[in-house]
C-alpha cells in the first residue's frame, strides 16, 4: 500500500494537469488570462453534485455531463463577452477585467443555483459539501488513484491526436500561430476558437467531478483554485498544452508533498499555508524561467552536466 | 456634547440621515482606493489586480500595531496574551480615548501613518515584478499574491487574530455618546483625508509629472527615448498609490472598530475599485469621484432594499418550529444578487461605454492664446507674426 500522502499528491497533480491544459488552450487562442476559468470548474463540480445527490448517479457517470456543461459555459463566455470586446478593439487589460467580472457573475449564478437547490430539495449543505461518495476501491487504494491519472493520460493523448491527426487540429494550430494568415487560406478562425473554447471549458468541467470526489466543493472553490491553475500554466509556459500538463502535474504534486513534509518537519501550522506553495512556484518561475519548462534546453543542460 | 443625538429624518420609513452617513463613509473609502488605482492603472498603465493586498495589509498592520502601541503607552495591562484579551484591552483603550480628544487624534494619525507605510512597503516590493512583467503575467501574480495574503490573514493569528478577529481602537468616540454622533465624526475625518488625496491626485495629474505618466502609459519606448526614467516613475507611482490604499484600509478598520480576515475579499477590494474606475472613466480624477458616488449610492440603495426584503425571507437553511423553511417566500438569498448585478454592470459598461461617465480629457496645458504668443503666432504677450 502506498503512503496516503503520495496517493493524494498523484490525484491532485492529475486533476491540475487537466485543469491547466484547458486554461492554456483559452490563453493560446485569445491571449487573455481567463480569470473566469476557475468558475467553469465550479460548474463541473455542481453538475456532478446535482446528478449524484438528486439522480443517485455514480459521480463518475456525471463526467460527460460536466464536460458538456463546462464547455457550454465556456463557449458562452467567449461568444457573449470576449469575442464582442475583441471586435471592439478592447485592450488586454479591459479583457482581463471582463473575465474577472464574468467570474463574479458565475459565482453569483452558482450561489443562486445552490439557493434554488436549498429551496426546492431542502438541502442544507449545498454551498459547501464534503467529498462525493461512490468511489470504488482497488488493491486498497481509492479509485481516483487510477482514474485521475488515466483521465489525464487520455486527455493528453486525445489532444495530441486532435491537434496532429485531424484537419480541425491543423487549422487550430494555424489559427493560433497566425490568425490573419489562417484567414487568408480560408480557415474560419472564429469557429476554430469557439470549438477550442468548448474543449477548454469541457476540460475544466470534467475536472470538476474528480475534484468533488477528491475534496468536495463549494460555490467559490473554482474561483479560489484559479490561482493554482494559473501557476501551473505559468510553470508550463502558457505556450504549450503539453507543458501545461506537466506544469499542472508538478504543481499539484509539489503542493501536497511539500505541505506534508513541511508539516512533519515544522509542525502542523504549516498546513494552513499550503496554498502559498503554488504562489511561490509562480514567482520562482517568473523570475528564473519566464517562458516555463517548455523553454528549458535539455540538451544544453545535459552538456553542462557532463562538463562539470 | 454627551446628550446630543443625531436627528432621525424618516423618509418612506428609512432614516435618511444614517443612510447618507453610511453612504458617505462608503464613498470616502472607495474614493481613496479608486484614486490610487486611477494613479496606477488610469494614468501610468500598471493594471493592479491585487488591490486587496495593499488595502488589507494597511488595515491589518494598522489595527494590530496601533492597538498594541496604545495599550503600551497608556499602561494598560496586556495580561498573558494580547490576542485573547484584545477585546477587553481595546475596550479600555477606547475608554481612555473617549475622554481625551488629543490622544484620539494622535491615534488616528498613527494608524494612518502605519497603514500608509505598510502600503508603501508592499508597493515597493511589488514594483520589482511590475517593472519586469507583461500586463497579463503581472495581473496573475498580483491576484495570486492578494489571495495568498487573505489566506495568511485567516491563518496567522498574531496579525489580526485569524478567525477570532481583533478589536481596532476607536478614535472617534470623543465626539460624544449620543446616537450616531461617532459615525458623523468618522465620516468627517474620512472625507477630510479623501479630499486631501483628491487634491493631491488632481495636482499630480495637472503637473508635468502627470503628463509624463500618461506618456509612459501611451508609449513606453518613445518616453524612454526622450529621457524619461520609466523604472523610477513606475516605482514611484506604485509606492505612492499603495500608500494611499494602505491608508484607506486603516480608515476602514478604524470605522469598523474591529478587523477580521473575512472582510478582505477579492470582490470587495479588487473588483469594486475596478468597477468604479471604469464606471467613472479611467485617467480622470473627477470621473473617479463621480463613479465612487454613483456606486456608493446604488450599493446603499440595494442595501436598504435588502433590509426590506430580508424581513420577508428567513435566513437560508433556517427551520423554525412550525416547519417553515428558510427561503420559503423567496427562492434566492438576496445577497447573491449583488454579485450578479456588479459583474453584469461591469461587462455592460465595457461593451457599450468603455470610457465611462466622464471620459479622459486631453492633457492640461497652457491656454492656446498663451502658446500662440510663445510660438510667435500672435497671442496675448508674444511678438506679432512677422
Amino acid at each position: 500500500m502506498l503512503d496516503p500522502s503520495i496517493v493524494a499528491a498523484i490525484i491532485y497533480g492529475s486533476i491540475f494537469g487537466i485543469m491547466s491544459m484547458g486554461l492554456t488552450v483559452t490563453y493560446l487562442t485569445t491571449k487573455v488570462p481567463n480569470f473566469a476559468y476557475g468558475s467553469i470548474v465550479t460548474v463541473g463540480i455542481y453538475t456532478s453534485f446535482t446528478l449524484t445527490l438528486l439522480n443517485k448517479l455514480n459521480p463518475y457517470m456525471s463526467i460527460p455531463f460536466a464536460f458538456v456543461f463546462g464547455g457550454l459555459a465556456s463557449v458562452a463566455v467567449y461568444l457573449l463577452v470576449l469575442k464582442p470586446l475583441t471586435k471592439r478593439g478592447s485592450s488586454l487589460v479591459t479583457l482581463m477585467i471582463a473575465t474577472l467580472a464574468v467570474d463574479t457573475v458565475f459565482v453569483g449564478l452558482i450561489n443562486i443555483y445552490a439557493d434554488y437547490l436549498t429551496f426546492r430539495y431542502r438541502l442544507i449543505d449545498d454551498k459547501l459539501f464534503v467529498s462525493l461518495q461512490g468511489d470504488f476501491k482497488l488493491l486498497g487504494e481509492p479509485g481516483l488513484m487510477y482514474t485521475a491519472p488515466a483521465a489525464l493520460a487520455i486527455t493528453t493523448v486525445g489532444i495530441y491526436l486532435l491537434l496532429t491527426r485531424t484537419k480541425f487540429g491543423i487549422s487550430t494550430r494555424a489559427a493560433v500561430e497566425n490568425a490573419n494568415l489562417a484567414r487568408t487560406v480560408g480557415i474560419n478562425v472564429s469557429r476554430v476558437y469557439t470549438v477550442s473554447w468548448f474543449i477548454a471549458g469541457g476540460l475544466a468541467g470534467m475536472s470538476g467531478p474528480f475534484y468533488a470526489i477528491d475534496l468536495g466543493g463549494s460555490t467559490d472553490s473554482g474561483s479560489l483554485l484559479i490561482v493554482e491553475i494559473f501557476s501551473a500554466s505559468v510553470l508550463g509556459g502558457l505556450s504549450s498544452v503539453y507543458g501545461a500538463m506537466i506544469g499542472g502535474l508538478l504543481v499539484g504534486l509539489t503542493e501536497i508533498l511539500v505541505a506534508v513534509v513541511g508539516g512533519h518537519v515544522l509542525g502542523s501550522w504549516f498546513f494552513a499555508y499550503q496554498k502559498g506553495i503554488p504562489l511561490v512556484i509562480m514567482i520562482v518561475t517568473l523570475l528564473i524561467l519566464p517562458q516555463g519548462i517548455v523553454s528549458l534546453d535539455w540538451r544544453r543542460l545535459l552538456r553542462w552536466r557532463r562538463k562539470q | 456634547m454627551a446628550g446630543f443625538d443625531v436627528p432621525v429624518v424618516p423618509v418612506f420609513g428609512v432614516d435618511i440621515v444614517s443612510f447618507f452617513v453610511g453612504l458617505g463613509v462608503f464613498f470616502a473609502v472607495y474614493l481613496l482606493i479608486t484614486l490610487s488605482l486611477n494613479l496606477e492603472a488610469g494614468y501610468t498603465g500598471i493594471p493592479n489586480f491585487g488591490k486587496l493586498l495593499f488595502v488589507a495589509a494597511g488595515a491589518s498592520f494598522a489595527t494590530s500595531v496601533s492597538g498594541r502601541l496604545a495599550a503600551y503607552i497608556l499602561h494598560i495591562g496586556v495580561g498573558s496574551d494580547y490576542l485573547i484579551n484584545s477585546i477587553r484591552i481595546v475596550g479600555q483603550v477606547d475608554n481612555v480615548l473617549a475622554a481625551n480628544p488629543a490622544y484620539s487624534i494622535g491615534l488616528f494619525l498613527l494608524s494612518l501613518l502605519i497603514g500608509g507605510l505598510v502600503g508603501a512597503l508592499f508597493g515597493y516590493i511589488s514594483s520589482y515584478p511590475a517593472l519586469r512583467l507583461r500586463e497579463d503575467y503581472l495581473g496573475m501574480l498580483l491576484l495570486a499574491s492578494a489571495q495568498f495574503f487573505a489566506i495568511f490573514l485567516a491563518a496567522y493569528d498574531p496579525l489580526i487574530g485569524a478567525t477570532a478577529g481583533m478589536g481596532s481602537p476607536d478614535p472617534y468616540r470623543w465626539a460624544g455618546t449620543g446616537r450616531g454622533v461617532r459615525d458623523v465624526l468618522a465620516l468627517a475625518m474620512m472625507l477630510i483625508v479623501a479630499g486631501g488625496v483628491y487634491v493631491y491626485s488632481e495636482r499630480v495629474a495637472r503637473s508635468p509629472l502627470g503628463r509624463t505618466l500618461r506618456a509612459v502609459r501611451d508609449n513606453e519606448i518613445a518616453s524612454g527615448a526622450v529621457g524619461k526614467d520609466i523604472v523610477a516613475i513606475r516605482k514611484k507611482v506604485l509606492v505612492i498609490a499603495s500608500a494611499i490604499a494602505g491608508m484607506s484600509g486603516a480608515l476602514w478598520a478604524m470605522y469598523l472598530g474591529a478587523n477580521i480576515f473575512s472582510v478582505w475579499t477579492r470582490f470587495d477590494w479588487t473588483l469594486i475599485p475596478w468597477v468604479i474606475l471604469i464606471l467613472g472613466g479611467a485617467g480622470n480624477n473627477l470621473g473617479t469621484l463621480v463613479g465612487s458616488f454613483v456606486f456608493a449610492f446604488v450599493i446603499r440603495l440595494i442595501g436598504q432594499v435588502k433590509l426590506v426584503i430580508g424581513d420577508l425571507s428567513l435566513p437560508v437553511g433556517f427551520v423554525n418550529n412550525s416547519g417553515v423553511y428558510g427561503l420559503q417566500y423567496m427562492p434566492v438569498d438576496i445577497n447573491r444578487i449583488e454579485f450578479l448585478v456588479v459583474g453584469a454592470v461591469l461587462i455592460m459598461i465595457l461593451m457599450w461605454r468603455p470610457d465611462g461617465i466622464l471620459p479622459e480629457k486631453s492633457t492640461f496645458t497652457m491656454s492656446k492664446r498663451k502658446l500662440k504668443g510663445l510660438l510667435g503666432l500672435g497671442g496675448e504677450d508674444g511678438p506679432p507674426p512677422a
